[in-house]
């Protein structure tokens, strides 16, 4: 089999294609310590995509509570468990992917959802980790109580499992901007990519029966416009836009100031081998460290960290990229954080977006004398 | 991006490992290993209902299946243990009738884990060898007949939606059929501007047509993986299942329609290899008992 790089693993693996990097990759950074749970994202995918016939439980973007909440049924406590317990050696990962530890005859470890895994999509919603019967110490960080959201949509992975599994190569990963499309043509319906994406983001047509996946939206991003999801969401948790590989990374592109430059925002599940390319902000809140680098990997404590320091108000320009997410419907590929604003720029350069980091505040008097009132709400 | 490919070393020796015995002669209690089958002229148009009468006068022979260990993903045992294949043909179209054993037959490819019966019959000009059984080549292109009980389903019931697997499912309208009957019924409640909603439809992928016309696909394959329909699609069939047997009619015009389809004659000999797939055990595509490629002759 063919060795290719994983940078998020820290070294060479196992693909069955030999490695080509597209020219870019499109990306994105959710921070879920921002992050409602709204599902405004799921239902801004689901009215453009995904209402159709046979796409009923259809959902491209789907937001999970963690860690009870799991959409379809279970699947990353399915895919884990079927890994078994593997290794991190610092920043290299010493496991086994899940195209190395394919059983044979197959191209990855991966199994076939029911039809029941779907039926719950919001399952385990607003759960805490363990049941509130007192009063815990949640004034404090991290909380002994907790949960969090966690968006997901098809990851773009550098090395995508739903790619290498189908038989007909009907997945392919666009050269121009890395974004990985199911041929509507071409599929046979043989259900592979579902079997074999761990992120269970390929799903079935019950209706035309071949296979469907998340687009990413590509005819807005051919126009330097973020998806869907990215600009509906509500909470302001998500930066879309381009990510290099570490040795390429420029501090002014968003996305690589988050992953490479603050290390602030880590992939999903890196351990499974495909280089994901939707990062995440860790919640600062969780009191399970160890939860969270299986979840992130082993940047966690890090990231955390960082994070902290631009709430605290010590890091400027970080504070300034996260006030750039969802501020305009524009790709923004270069920013800059200056006199207390942060700017956005598009491709050509042109400003596209700028935001005070601290929003102009005015304290009224409680008492107004006009109407003989007093105001709850003074700022 | 170069997919990783079985070479021609490789599966010369897979090939060799499972034996090729020398041809063996027609009917026998034992399964052949190797396809002879040959295609009688009948003087009636070739049937394309199993039960017909002529077929009792078509001598049928028995061939094992086997795994399929060549290409990824691979199937190392069979779920059928052997297919009875006839053949013949007018002069005009040639017939074939699989017949095998299967408890339960499986029909329906609505549900995630549903997934159908069907066969398939491969055809290349005489002379293709291991290369070409692995779904022909560039140069050797195989014509593939495939028959799929979930399209029989749709033919003999009508189109199977969602609601004949989910009988309960509610849901309150699909765009944009607003005011659409309920629920909406493939293929009359979709007009054209409609099926966007339905994208393999709307991109024209065969498998998402609700209106079928022949439950048998003509199909051309030029290595694994690349199969797909020719433009003329003229193939029928029908398949019964009756006491725990399929019995299943493939037939085409013996000339060629397409420029890739194999032209066959009376008088000719073809290379020939029959596939089962059992879709309770999760077979599709690669994952199929097959035989090995062997001989098909067309009487003069
Ligand atoms: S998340 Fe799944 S569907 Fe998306 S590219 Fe990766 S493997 Fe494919
Ligand atoms: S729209 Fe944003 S805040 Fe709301 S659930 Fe989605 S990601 Fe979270």
């Amino acid at each position: 089999m063919p060795k290719v790089y994983n940078w998020q693993i820290g070294r060479e693996m196992d693909y069955p294609f030999e490695g080509r990097r597209p020219r870019r990759q499109a990306a994105a950074v959710f921070d879920t310590n921002k992050c409602i749970g709204c599902q405004t994202c799921t239902m801004a995918c689901k009215t453009t995509w995904t209402s159709g016939k046979g796409q009923e439980y259809m959902f491209w973007n789907n937001v999970e509570t963690k860690p009870w909440g799991s959409y379809p049924l279970a699947w990353d406590v399915r895919v884990l468990e079927m890994l078994g317990p593997q290794a991190w050696d610092g920043g290299v990962y010493r496991g086994r992917t899940l195209f190395e530890a394919a059983p044979g005859g197959e191209r990855a470890v991966g199994y076939l959802p029911e039809d029941l895994d779907y039926a719950y999509p919001n399952r385990g919603e607003d759960e805490t980790n363990v049941p509130v019967t007192e009063e815990r110490f949640y004034l404090r960080l991290p909380h002994d109580a907790w949960f969090f959201y966690l968006p997901r949509i098809c990851n773009h992975c550098t090395y995508p499992a739903c790619l290498a599994s189908c038989p007909r190569t009907a997945i392919y990963k666009r050269p121009e901007d890395g974004i990985v499309l199911l041929d509507q043509q071409r599929c046979r319906g043989y259900r592979d990519c579902v079997k074999n994406c761990p992120f269970k983001k390929v799903f079935y047509n019950h209706t035309t029966r071949v296979s469907e996946k998340c687009v990413l939206c590509f005819p807005a991003v051919e126009r330097g416009i973020q998806p869907r999801c990215m600009r509906n969401c509500i909470g302001k948790i998500r930066t879309f836009g381009f990510v290099s590989t570490p040795d390429r990374a420029t501090a002014d592109n968003p996305v690589d100031f988050l992953v490479h430059v603050r290390k602030v925002a880590l992939p999903l599940l890196p351990q499974l081998g495909l280089e994901a390319n939707i990062y995440y902000i860790p919640p600062v809140h969780v009191g399970n460290l160890r939860f969270l680098q299986m979840l992130f990997g082993p940047g966690v404590e890090g990231a955390i960290a960082a994070y902290r320091r631009a709430m605290e108000g010590r890091d400027e320009e970080l504070l300034g990229v996260l006030m750039l997410a969802v501020s305009t419907d524009r790709i923004v590929h270069r920013f800059r954080v200056s006199r207390g604003h942060a700017y956005g720029y598009d491709e050509r350069g042109e400003e596209v977006v700028r935001v005070p980091l601290q929003e102009p505040t005015m304290v009224r008097p409680a008492y107004d004398p006009q109407y003989r009132a007093y105001r709850y709400n003074v700022t | 991006m170069k997919a990783q490919r079985i070479t021609r070393r490789q599966a010369l020796a897979g090939l060799a490992a499972l034996g090729t015995a020398a041809l063996p002669s027609v009917a026998q209690a034992q399964p052949s290993q190797q396809p002879d089958v040959r295609a009688v002229r009948v003087p009636v148009p070739v049937p394309a209902d199993p039960e017909a009468e002529v077929w009792a006068r078509v001598p049928s022979n028995e061939v094992s299946l086997m795994g399929q260990a060549m290409v990824l993903p691979t199937k190392m045992r069979p779920s059928i243990r052997a297919v009875r294949v006839r053949a013949c043909h007018d002069g005009q179209r040639v017939a074939f009738l699989l017949e095998w054993e299967d408890r339960r037959p499986d029909r329906r490819t609505v549900k995630m884990r549903e997934f159908k019966d069907g066969c398939g019959v491969m055809l290349l000009p005489q002379g293709a060898g291991a290369t070409e059984w692995m779904m022909g080549t560039p140069k050797m292109p195989a014509t593939v007949l495939h028959w799929r009980a979930d399209w029989q389903l749709d033919l003999d019931q009508g189109f199977q939606d969602v609601e004949a697997a989910f009988p309960n499912l509610a849901f309150d309208f699909y765009p944009p059929l607003v005011g659409a009957q309920h629920p909406p019924k493939l293929p009359e409640a979709y007009p054209p501007e409609a099926r966007r909603w339905l994208p393999g439809w709307y991109a024209g992928n065969p498998l998402s047509q609700p209106r079928k016309t022949s439950p048998v696909e003509k199909l051309v394959a030029q290595g694994a993986g690349t199969l797909e329909q020719l433009p003329t699609q003229n193939a029928t069939g029908k398949g019964v299942w009756k006491d725990g047997r399929w019995r299943v009619v493939l037939s085409k015009p013996l000339r060629a329609a397409d420029p890739r389809e194999i032209p066959l004659a009376p008088g000719g000999t073809y290379a020939v290899a029959f596939a089962v797939w059992q879709g309770a055990s999760g077979d599709r595509g690669a994952r199929k008992s097959i035989t090995l490629l062997g001989r098909l002759r067309v009487e003069p």
